[in-house]
């Protein structure tokens, strides 16, 4: 999904690095509040971007003989809104370009717009629908983190197809789309299932931090929130 | 980083299950080539002509000091060692990523960060 430096157009690399830098700055100053107002945050903010590295690092192998990899975009989306994610990812996608030669430095811009901007807004809307349609939040995260990840997906390839729509931009991007469905399906999937476990951990360990960032609803936290009897077990 | 805090413990434990099953990955696509849509400008070439990427291969060479290229050590290019990079780079990255969000939260915010 990182799309490689040098694959695209000049003038697509500038348009796709305007766009990420405007979320990216407003991502600063949306970190720089939450932090203000919240210091506990800081490790949950650190784990969400680890969490995107490392998945986001991992290549898979595929149902259709060829592979991909995770992008792990959707846990911080739900906690701290896309500017923030836009941020992590930009952090985790720099890295991996400099000292992994994974993405590129000239298409950082692209590749933050599809995993740290689309790929995250697609997740917390996902998230709220299922909130809103009285879903558990572990349901709600599992269907984020897939949506997140396909969404992730499909801009790459929409990205794709505008640099090099040959015959036409439709063919080009049918034909990016057609690859990417089989392949990326399985792992948005395990993507899920492996979202919802950290989720489950926060939820128990630190029900408090999500209480805080109005994520969870009251009720659902109720039997994690409740303080232990006196003298222990 | 609050290293008592049962979160930030049982995350650790996370991601060093993760690191160190991560070479299953390359293992399994060893033969499989490029990730989806992670292919190079010299890809594109073979389609569509060199004279229509010409500029692109050049950009392709802008930044090549990377010193774990494609999450290996170079030279480690059979099985066993570029599982051994893949671990290293795990680690690497891992560390570096949470340095620089510990490192910005200094900088967007020193109170946190001292908290």
């Amino acid at each position: 999904m990182h799309i490689m430096e040098g694959y695209l157009p000049p003038m697509w690399c500038a348009v796709w690095w305007v766009l990420s830098g405007i979320v990216i700055a407003y991502g600063i100053v949306k970190l720089k509040k939450l932090l203000e107002e919240s210091p506990e945050m800081k490790p949950l903010v650190a784990i969400s971007g680890a969490y995107m590295f490392i998945l986001s690092s991992l290549k898979m192998p595929s149902v259709t003989g060829s592979c991909s990899h995770p992008c792990g975009n959707g846990l911080g989306a739900v906690l701290f809104g896309v500017p923030i994610t836009a941020v992590l990812a930009a952090i985790v996608l720099l890295f991996q370009a400099l000292f992994l030669a994974h993405g590129g430095l000239t298409t950082l811009g692209a590749n933050d717009f599809s995993m740290g901007i689309v790929g995250p807004a697609a997740a917390v809307i996902v998230y709220r629908l299922c909130m809103k349609a009285g879903l558990s939040s572990t349901v709600g995260i599992f269907f984020a983190a897939l949506f997140g990840d396909w969404l992730t997906y499909v801009t790459t390839a929409v990205q794709l197809a505008l640099a090099f729509p040959i015959p036409s931009f439709t063919a080009a991007f049918t034909k990016f789309i057609v690859i990417y469905a089989y392949t990326q399906v399985p792992l948005a999937i395990a993507e899920g299932i492996l979202t919802v476990i950290i989720w489950d951990y926060i939820k128990k360990l630190r029900p408090d931090l999500l209480l805080k960032l109005g994520v969870v609803p009251e009720e659902e936290l109720k039997p994690y929130l409740t303080p232990s009897p006196a003298g222990g077990e | 980083m609050n290293w008592q805090d049962p979160l930030v413990k049982k995350f650790l434990y996370l991601i060093v299950a993760m690191v160190i099953l991560c070479p299953l990955g390359i293992l399994l696509v060893w033969n499989y080539g490029d990730a989806w849509g992670e292919w190079g400008p010299e890809d594109v070439a073979e389609k569509v002509g060199e004279d229509k990427v010409s500029g692109l291969l050049h950009l392709a060479d802008i930044w090549s000091y990377a010193p774990l290229p494609d999450y290996d050590i170079p030279g480690w290019d059979d099985p066993f060692h570029a599982s051994i990079g893949y671990i290293i780079s795990a680690i690497v990255g891992v560390i570096l990523c949470v340095g620089a969000y510990y490192a910005l939260i200094k900088i967007v915010n020193p109170k946190a960060a001292a908290g």
